[in-house]
């Protein structure tokens, strides 16, 4: 998996607009309003490196901070934009005996953590390009063992990023253990296509055109296979959503964009109830 | 004008960090050993690198600390802000 990054990680963002016709663009736009951030939120971005979530995430905050939206259509992912849904209050922390003193409470902020050095140093020079020196940082960790501690963040985001893992149990449990009790698990990924005449559009669209795409565009044949086929093997929806209830997550949902090509996957770390 | 040929040529390590980061192994905090560049989590014995500036946590890439070369002059776990 390493390697197929390493090739691809200098191409990545002309690849993906190729092969989704810059659709992905929208995929990630939707998502980050589905998550619908507010100010103070700290995040978890993983297997993010080259930056579309993290950017898409401050960006969002700073255009509320600019211009509140009134939120009215009711999305089948449970949303609250009211001040505070995902950071929690700092008198509870106090309570709690939380550590905050490392970030200022009020503060947005997104850590992006990937397992390939090179698209965290794409990521990087891009947020430097872009002028975005704070707000955001940069490990180098594994999805299945992170370097954070329990209860840390309260959104955590991977964004086509677990069907690449080996294991994705353990990513789910991991998400778990480091996001704070009522933080959110967010997921957008490839899924499967229900509808079958479409599905065989897609599959001779997968398996035709992408790899030639690969090639002529990255000089990868391999690579882009390899993806290809690391989508048809991943769980479809209701699978991937049941993996998720397993980790522990709450409140777990579903949305297909474009047919299912790609879904957006949602959990909660909800409190504990007593009993 | 900025530039920049091949990579962050000597990014600086921002310590701000290490205030969430923990050793992936032991979860336990990491100390910041400047001369090498390097994160250090003393429970489980070893070193992870810092690369332009972006600390490698992965527990694979991590260098095990010799017993017997531990410095006695190493810097104090809290850094300074400077």
């Amino acid at each position: 998996v390493y390697e197929v990054f390493k090739n691809v990680a200098g191409k990545y963002d002309l690849m993906n607009d190729a092969m989704s016709f810059g659709i992905h663009r929208l995929w990630k736009d939707h998502f980050i309003h589905r998550m619908a951030p507010v100010e103070g939120t700290k995040l978890l971005d993983v297997a993010g490196g080259t930056g579309d979530i993290a950017f898409r995430f401050l960006q969002y905050i700073q255009s509320q901070n600019d211009d509140p939206i009134m939120v009215e259509e009711s999305f089948s992912i449970p949303t609250n934009i009211e001040a505070g849904a995902y950071s929690i209050p700092s008198d509870y922390a106090e309570e709690e005996k939380i550590d905050l003193s490392g970030y200022k409470e009020d503060t947005s902020h997104v850590t992006v953590c990937d397992i390939n050095q090179e698209m965290l140093n794409v990521g990087k020079s891009r947020a430097e390009e872009a002028g975005i020196f704070t707000g955001i940082d940069w490990v180098q960790g594994n999805a299945e063992c992170l370097p954070f501690e329990d209860n840390s963040f309260d959104a955590y985001t991977i964004a086509y990023g677990i069907r690449n893992c080996t294991h994705v149990d353990k990513v789910l449990t991991e998400a778990f253990r480091v996001l704070k009790p009522g933080g959110r698990f967010m997921c957008l990924e490839f899924s499967q296509v229900n509808n079958l005449g479409l599905r065989r559009l897609y599959d001779s669209y997968s398996f035709e055109v992408i790899p030639v795409m690969g090639q002529v565009l990255a000089r990868d044949w391999k690579s882009y296979q390899y993806l290809v086929e690391s989508i048809r093997q991943f769980p479809n929806q209701k699978k991937f959503a049941a993996m998720i209830r397993q980790a522990g997550f709450g409140m777990v949902t579903y949305e297909n964009l474009t047919f299912g090509v790609s879904a957006i996957h949602s959990g909660y770390k909800l409190l504990k109830v007593v009993k | 004008a900025r530039f920049s040929t091949s990579l962050f040529y000597n990014t600086p390590f921002d310590e701000t960090i290490l205030e969430v980061l923990v050793c992936p192994v032991s979860k336990k905090p990491l100390r910041y050993d400047k001369e090498k560049n390097e994160l250090v989590c003393e429970e489980s014995g070893i070193a992870y690198p810092i690369v332009d500036g972006i600390p490698n946590l992965v527990p694979q890439d991590a260098r095990i600390i010799n017993k017997d070369t531990v410095d006695r002059n190493e810097s104090p776990p809290k850094t300074q802000n400077k």
